[in-house]
């Protein structure tokens, strides 16, 4: 009897059972019993799939093999290790090696991409260990504090200053006896700058620190020359840098030599000390012994006997006890013997351990803190690392799983001649351990090799080397070892779950199992890919905004000029006539600050009338001269400029937009306003200056756009508020720049020749505000471009191999007719709705995160609808281009040679 | 009556054994008894079910029969001994003469 023509699709080659419920069933099920009792699970399985379909039968599955969970069922003992020993890995080894190198192109993939996850997360782990471990060079730094005060003020929030009184840190000394040691400082900050000068080289010198001996008892600052008891004891004595003393000696000896200032005379340098390392958040470039400047009685004054100021820089030392809480308990009774009742109500302080610089000095205003790190950069740049390295895995995992089916043979004979489940999942995991460990001996290559250019974007000086890193090795093998079995775990168990019968018989599809797995991890790759464009593109944006946007002024072709002298003061209007003489100069103007200004802006309390002093509102302060509004382009919005004539002037100001909208003026013409005070160092100088507005000006960026702009008042410059500091000259465009400013500096020094000319370039300057920008947005781009190549790799093996397997599909197609197009389409359909799908998931998530991120500006380009489309666009074409290689190959195969092959 | 007693479940699944009649093996005790009675067990309460019946002697069991959808393993078989028989009809026996006590239940 001929059997029917029906022909039943054979359903073990789409679905097989779920290989991780039969993982589980082997690992509790005695072996006398697995045999009959997986069959009959099995034989279900293929039958209720029929009826109800995969994952209906898939659950049920799953819950017959928890049900089996039986006394009667569990093993006895566990079955017992067959011999493993050495030989069998000499075998593993061979048949490894062997794979590796047959299909090179593969190997490459899979080990560069594991390669470049190791070596980033090397490189940023380098990086969070670095900037963790800021200042911790200092002996028992974990007993040092700085103190900090915390200030009251009515109707805002408490200030936080890093400063403190001069005699509170070595009264806290002799009165304590928990204090074991104290050390103030001064800089610039306190009494400016100065010049310095040896033989020929003299510069300004703004990174000083002014101190006292037990400096060195304090902090790590070994003496190269001189000795650390007596080099800051003397009066008019410094201690200068390795830098420094390059600056200024070059390579002569310095010790015992004499430097001149212009401010305390001729110092002498009684020793020499290491530059301090780039983790410490105290920078300086010499040291001034606290002496040279207290020989002046009222600064000495100041220091030692001033209890209600507050301007020094302090640090103190606590014993082994380290109580830093309880000593800061006692800090307001014991100051009430030296304070002012009112000064005490509204001051406290506290003791920030060393340690905490670094990170947690966001909220401290008026501090000496080289470089503020923000912890969110580092859970940005531990997050990237992890991206990198799971992103390796995945493509791991996802070409191994792939290409599993090449070694069904292998593993079919394995089984028949009697390997044990365990012995095959222990082979394969073996392997991609050991192309994990290649991947990190790469790895490790490559970070030597891009070591110097990520110090260079980082800002920093990381080495290798054995003392600091050696352990790490046993962490980096141990990664490799993780890296190495997450990624060959899916492959391993997938690929040891094989049938011998089925493997042989050839009933095994290559390519089957678990196709949704494959699809999601793809999915993920091209997600985070995307995320991280998006994000790229966002902050490439915003940096562009920002150097563009119309700031109210124009910040191009501004030289300006400080004034360092009270020659350069006094003698202005001379000044300014000599530098408009310059053929090249169109504009001069003599202000207080200037717009886009790097040291602090002025700011005022006024009150206008009819208000009392408690409701002053802050406004800033800039003192302009009449040339202002035209050297910087200001737009005037209503009212007049200021003249010449002085007296007409001399109670005139100008104001913002900003400024008369606040003070609720609708024509701001003639209104007049109180200077009550100004916000000098911390304390408020009163000036109790009245006004009248002659002008009001359009309101212009004259901070960064981080920052709204607040109300300003432009003030004449002949008022006693703030004297002029700076001299800013427009210079015409096309004029070569360094023959320009050897003209101005002609003119500068004829008026001023004790001083070097400091000058910059407004636009040049206005770009500092946004280093920090500039430095995620490299960061981001080397992320986004990371993510993407590995994603590519991935993407590019896979559809070699799915090529591979449709040969003779695609043989039949083009014998059928099929143009090469329409393969190529064939072959990429798929891959590209991948990647839409990774796009509508990345593209929700990326857009808020973003948005938050933007929300640091005041000023925003925004988050468009067109970028997101840019990074998806983008995505997909390199996805395109990656697969379309393949496919092209693929179709343009001969069908003769495809078809014939066996 | 000698020997162990039999359980309800037990003594349902050893009478599907018998009607298969040699043929008894897991997923097939499973599919006929729910045909006959309607009667739907998980597989692991089959299994569980003959593993205690051959503790008590009253099947045998013997491997044969592998088949594709099974992925090569093979069944085991299961068949009704003596004892088994026995204890099947002590069971009716006992049930019925109970029966034959209650009064009302006699009635159709």
């Amino acid at each position: 009897m001929s059997a029917s023509p029906h022909i039943e699709p054979d359903p073990f080659d789409a679905y097989q059972p779920p290989p991780w419920a039969d993982a589980l069933l082997e690992g509790f099920c005695a072996s006398e019993l697995l045999e009959d009792i997986q069959g009959d699970l099995h034989e279900l399985f293929y039958k209720r799939v029929q009826r109800y379909g995969l994952n209906l039968t898939w659950l049920w599955y799953w819950l017959d093999v928890v049900r089996f969970v039986r006394p009667y069922v569990l093993k006895r003992n566990p079955d017992f290790e067959e011999a493993r020993g050495p030989i069998m890995w000499k075998n593993y080894f061979k048949i490894a090696h062997r794979n590796l190198t047959k299909h090179v192109g593969y190997s490459v993939i899979n080990i560069g991409g594991l390669a470049l996850g190791i070596a980033s997360c090397i490189l940023i782990l380098l990086y969070v260990q670095d900037e963790l471990a800021f200042d911790t060079d200092h002996p028992e730094s974990e007993r040092i504090y700085r103190i900090v005060e915390q200030r009251i003020e009515e109707g805002q929030a408490d200030r936080h200053l890093a400063l403190a009184m001069g005699p509170f840190a070595p009264a806290l000394k002799a009165e304590f006896p928990e204090v074991v040691e104290s050390v103030r400082m001064l800089d610039r900050n306190s009494l400016g700058r100065f010049a310095i000068q040896r033989g020929a080289s003299g510069f300004y010198e703004g990174n000083h620190l002014i101190t006292e001996p037990s400096f060195f008892q304090v902090f790590h600052a070994p003496l190269l020359q001189g000795n650390p008891e007596t080099a800051l004891a003397e009066p008019n004595t410094v201690v200068l840098t390795e830098t420094t003393v390059e600056r200024l000696f070059g390579r002569e000896n310095a010790m015992g030599q004499t430097v001149e200032t212009d401010r305390w005379g001729s110092l002498q340098v009684t020793g020499v000390v290491a530059t301090p390392p780039l983790n410490s958040h105290l920078q300086y470039s010499m040291l001034i012994s606290l002496g040279t400047v207290t020989a002046n009685e009222q600064i000495s004054r100041f220091i030692e006997e001033n209890w209600n100021g507050g301007s020094i820089i302090s640090y103190i030392k606590l014993d082994e006890r380290n109580d830093a809480a309880t000593l800061a308990t006692k800090f307001s009774d014991f100051l009430v013997q030296y304070q002012d009742e009112e000064v005490r109500a509204a001051r406290s302080f506290y003791l920030q351990p060393i340690h905490d610089i670094h990170f947690g000095s966001q909220h401290i205003e008026q501090e000496r803190n080289a470089s503020k790190g923000d912890r969110t950069y580092l859970f940005i740049f531990s997050a990237i690392a992890l991206f990198v390295v799971l992103i390796g895995c995945i493509n791991y995992m996802n070409l191994a799983t792939a290409r599993a089916m090449r070694r069904a043979k292998e593993v079919g004979l394995r089984k028949v001649i009697g390997a044990r489940q365990q012995q095959l999942i222990g082979q394969f995991l073996g392997e991609s351990i050991l192309v994990a460990l290649i991947a990190l001996v790469v790895a490790l290559g490559l970070v030597a090799l891009l070591l110097q250019p990520f110090n260079a974007l980082a800002n920093k000086a990381m080495t290798l080397s054995w003392e600091a890193h050696g352990a790490w090795l046993f962490s980096l093998v141990g990664i490799a070892l993780i890296v190495g079995i997450i990624s060959g775990s899916y492959p391993a168990f997938f690929l040891a779950r094989f049938r011998p019968v089925r493997v042989l018989k050839g009933e095994v599809k290559a390519g089957g199992g678990a196709l949704w797995l494959r699809r999601a991890l793809v999915v993920t790759q091209f997600a985070l890919s995307i995320g991280m464009i998006i994000a790229t593109v966002v902050v490439l944006n915003q940096l562009d905004y920002i150097q563009n946007k119309r700031l109210g002024f124009n910040q191009e072709q501004l030289v300006v000029v400080d004034i360092n002298s009270g020659a350069s003061r006094n003698q202005f209007r001379t000044i300014k006539e000599e530098y408009s003489r310059l053929p090249f100069v169109e504009h001069v103007s003599a202000s207080s600050r200037i717009p886009g200004e790097w040291k602090s802006i002025l700011t005022t309390n006024v009150i206008r009338d009819g208000q009392e002093p408690e409701q002053a509102t802050a406004m800033h302060y800039i003192g302009i001269d009449p040339d202002f509004l035209a050297a910087f382009e200001i737009e005037l919005a209503d009212g007049r400029n200021f003249s010449e004539d002085l007296a007409l002037d001399s109670t005139g100001i100008l104001i913002n937009e900003a400024a008369a909208r606040m003070m609720g003026w609708p024509n701001a013409i003639d209104q007049s306003l109180n200077i009550l005070t100004v916000d000098a160092g911390g304390r408020e100088r009163p000036v109790n200056f009245n006004a009248n507005v002659i002008g009001v000006v359009k309101d212009f960026h004259y901070r960064s756009l981080h920052e709204e702009i607040g109300p300003i008042i432009l003030g004449y410059w002949n008022n006693p508020i703030q004297r002029i500091d700076y001299y800013t000259l427009r210079i015409s465009a096309g004029v070569p720049i360094p023959t320009a400013l050897d003209d101005i500096e002609a003119v500068y020094s004829r008026f001023d020749p004790d001083t070097p000319m400091e000058y910059n370039f407004l636009d040049a300057r206005l770009n500092d505000f946004y280093v920090n920008e500039q430095r995620v947005a490299t960061l981001f781009s080397i992320a986004a471009s990371l993510t993407i190549l590995i994603a590519c790799l991935g993407l590019f093996g896979l559809a070699a191999f799915t090529a591979e397997q449709r040969t003779k599909e695609i043989g039949v197609r083009k014998v059928l007719g099929a143009s090469v197009a329409s393969i190529v389409l064939l072959l990429s359909k798929e891959f590209v709705r991948l990647v839409l799908v990774a796009f509508l998931v990345a593209t929700p998530v990326a857009y808020l995160l973003m948005n938050r991120w933007l929300d640091n500006f005041a000023y925003s380009a925004g988050l468009g609808l067109g970028t997101l489309l840019l990074a998806g666009g983008l995505t997909l074409i390199v996805a395109l281009v990656t697969v379309s290689y393949q496919a092209m190959r693929a179709a343009i195969s001969d069908p003769v040679k495809t078809l014939r092959y066996e | 009556m000698k020997g162990t007693y039999i359980g309800e479940f037990e003594e349902l699944v050893l009478l599907v054994v018998c009607v298969l009649h040699g043929q008894a093996y897991g997923v097939a005790i499973q599919e006929e008894m729910k045909q006959q009675t309607g009667r739907s067990a998980s597989i692991s309460a089959i299994h569980a079910a003959l593993n205690r019946l051959e503790k008590k002697g009253f099947v045998e069991s013997w491997v044969g029969g592998a088949t594709k959808e099974r992925g090569g393993r093979r069944k085991r078989f299961f068949q009704a001994t003596a004892a088994g028989r026995d204890a099947l009809r002590t069971a009716r026996q006992m049930r019925d003469q109970l029966w034959n006590l209650i009064p009302d239940l006699n009635t159709p």
